[in-house]
């Protein structure tokens, strides 16, 4: 019998393999990004074809029809790029980084800190990897355990998980980070990017909750990956007024993974994609896949297994991915030209209307609630460390720079994605019955869904101060 | 005023410093002691909702009764979980109430996992639910639902429970 170490290694690594070399086939040519876009990838690939299998009644046989596509994969690319050494290159630091994730849990002996998430995330990831009837946790279990994360785990050992994931998707988190860092900010010579690099490094590793995510089962930081590889293409995408056909793809991997790992995914899809979709020159079409990868996705989420939204709409069986379809076909129609050109300030509007509104209403609780939040971020019961503080003073010194629009664009972009946060919090603790904002302590939701974003307030931070950096030399010279 | 390509740098270094010297530095994770199945980590962590997991480790077949949630004076065993590991389950009616018959200590040598549990008692809303079978249950177990003090259940394998003196209908 393979060891589960070996067992780990081959099955991360071929994940990792076929996901770069799907990559590559959309386009990518550098491991920087071809590794995070890769397993984003590869993580929909699981997703897609275990619901067509399951659906079509062979669920039992879904890791073996993963394991053809992801070697279909791997022949494709390898047979297209056989000649270019950029992609072996990443293919094999995409091995290694594998074979680190799957040391650092089953080499080493280590799982992340137990929480009762976890249990229901592992429990559920059990039950897709013995190919059980889904339909027994709909409406019954937690939206909240989302439906990516567990489906990759679920390529684990009989009877346990795929630990080594979690570390790896870290991983590619820690590389998307450094490919949207690499891609948005001018250049700066070494001298410069250690004055900045340096003491950041020193906040990240001394925040504990990032160091904790490095091993913590659940679907956060696949939403981070999602949330980093999408924002990054958008803004790629609104700066040179352009969309290519591989940040297309980016973008559609990275919604498509945000909107079927958290349930307030898809309403953090709509945030990232609408200063995209907004641009009056983006073609029509391009708006409907984009916001059919999100719809799509989530509709396929909603209908394989978790009825909860589609229970909520009265939009039984197939009724809701149909009406995810016409939905992402309507959007890109003439008659929501209006709406949609104007619909970053009509979301940033909604949102704080709904704030005001919920706080006008439970005015004493949520003061409390906002106390215990504050302490959660700023002061250390949360896990954060000074990465709040660092982040808000930095916003502040840089807020009152004139920078280009890539760092106005990352800014407004974080903005959003703090008041979603927030607003999914209020959804989620009942926003027009018994509204909360959480509780004291690194397990409380909205402390933990700091982490989707973390990436983008650090990609912001690094821009700006890059820029800042930047304007000062032109100025000198 | 320093230039913002200061001013940033400083404030980074001044939050890492102080949060290395000022907040707490918790574990970032644990020993898995080469555990990684999902019901052995349950029962290690004593998961609140950890009995389902535990009994499909254990036995080959499970039926549990008297494990009505919706009454008062009753615990939650949680219907997915059980379905998800294939756990026969009577939620007809609620625990037998054995409180007369101070159970407690006779128990207490065979319980296997005692653990916290979301209950229906009036006022109360988590009590503890101890699981409990001996050396002679069987592989295909069959397991009842007993109140054995006013904030302690219990899941208790049959013959043992009769062998304790409970009546079962």
């Amino acid at each position: 019998m393979t060891s589960p170490l070996l067992f780990e290694i081959l099955t991360l690594a071929l994940l990792l393999a076929s996901g770069v070399s799907g990559a590559f086939l959309l386009g990518a040519r550098s491991a920087l990004q071809a590794i995070p876009l890769g397993l984003g990838l590869a993580v929909m690939w699981r997703v897609l074809s275990h619901s067509v299998i399951y659906f079509i009644g062979f669920g039992e046989h879904s890791r073996l029809v993963w394991l053809i596509g992801a070697i279909a994969l791997i022949a494709a690319a390898s047979f297209k790029h056989f000649r270019l050494s950029g992609y072996w290159l990443s293919v094999l630091l995409g091995v290694i980084a594998a074979a680190i994730a799957a040391v650092l849990t089953r080499g080493f002996g280590l799982r992340g800190i137990p929480h009762s998430d976890s249990l229901w995330i592992l429990t559920l990831s059990d039950l897709m990897q013995r190919s059980g009837d889904m339909e027994i946790v709909g409406g019954r279990t937690a939206i909240k355990r989302g439906f990516a994360y567990p489906m990759t785990l679920a390529l684990g050992p009989e009877g346990s998980s795929l630990t080594g994931l979690t570390p790896l998707i870290y991983i590619a988190l820690v590389l998307a980070i450094i490919w949207a860092i690499a891609s948005l900010s001018p250049s700066l010579d070494a001298r410069q990017w250690a004055w900045i690099l340096v003491p950041l490094v020193l906040v990240l590793i001394t925040t504990p909750i990032l160091l904790r995510a490095v091993w913590y089962v659940n679907g956060h930081t696949l939403t981070a990956l999602g949330v980093t590889l999408a924002v990054t293409a958008v803004v790629l995408a609104v700066r040179d007024a352009t969309l290519t056909r591989l940040n297309l793809a980016v973008i559609m991997i990275g919604l498509a993974l945000i909107s079927t790992t958290r349930p307030e995914g898809v309403a953090f899809a709509a945030l990232i994609a609408a200063p995209l979709i907004s641009e009056r020159w983006i073609s029509r079409w391009d708006v409907r896949w984009i916001v059919f990868s999100a719809l799509g996705s989530f509709g396929l989420w909603m209908y394989l297994y978790d009825g909860y939204i589609p229970n909520l709409l009265r939009l039984y069986d197939e009724r809701f991915p149909i009406a995810m379809l016409i939905g992402s076909f309507l959007v890109g129609l003439k008659l929501f030209d209006w709406f949609r050109f104007r619909l970053v300030p009509l979301a940033l509007i909604g949102m704080t209307a709904i704030l005001a509104f919920v706080f006008a209403t439970n005015f004493v609780t949520l003061t409390d609630d906002v106390w215990l939040q504050v302490q959660n971020m700023f002061f250390g019961e949360g896990f954060w460390g000074g990465f709040f503080i660092a982040i808000v003073i930095s916003a502040v010194v840089l807020g009152l720079q004139k920078l280009d629009s890539s760092y106005r664009l990352l800014a407004v972009i974080s903005v959003l994605l703090v008041i979603g946060s927030i607003v999914a919090k209020l959804l989620d603790g009942g926003l027009f019955g018994d509204p909360t904002l959480g509780r004291l302590g690194w397990t409380d939701s909205l402390n933990r869904m700091w982490l989707h974003s973390f990436g983008i307030f650090i990609i912001t931070l690094v821009i700006g101060f890059a820029q800042s950096i930047s304007q000062k030399a032109k100025v000198s010279a | 005023m320093l230039p913002a390509s200061k001013l940033v740098p400083i404030a980074l270094l001044i939050s890492g410093l102080g949060s290395l010297l000022l907040f707490p530095r918790p574990d970032i994770f644990v020993p898995a002691n080469d555990n990684f199945s999902t019901a052995q980590i349950a029962l290690e962590e004593h998961w609140i909702k950890g009995a389902a997991p535990i009994l499909a480790a254990e036995f080959d077949a499970v039926k549990i009764s008297y494990v009505n949630k919706e009454v008062d004076y009753s615990f939650v065993f949680d219907i997915a979980l059980g379905q998800i590991y294939g756990i026969d389950a009577d939620y007809t009616l609620p625990p037998l109430d054995v409180r007369g018959l101070n159970l407690s200590e006779a128990i207490a040598a065979n319980t296997k996992e005692r653990s916290e549990i979301f209950c229906n008692n009036p006022g109360e809303k988590y009590c503890e639910l101890a699981l409990v079978w001996d050396a002679s249950a069987d592989k295909d177990v069959e397991l009842i639902a007993l109140r054995i003090e006013d904030s302690l259940y219990a899941l208790v394998e049959q013959g043992l429970a009769i062998s304790l003196g409970v009546t079962i209908d």
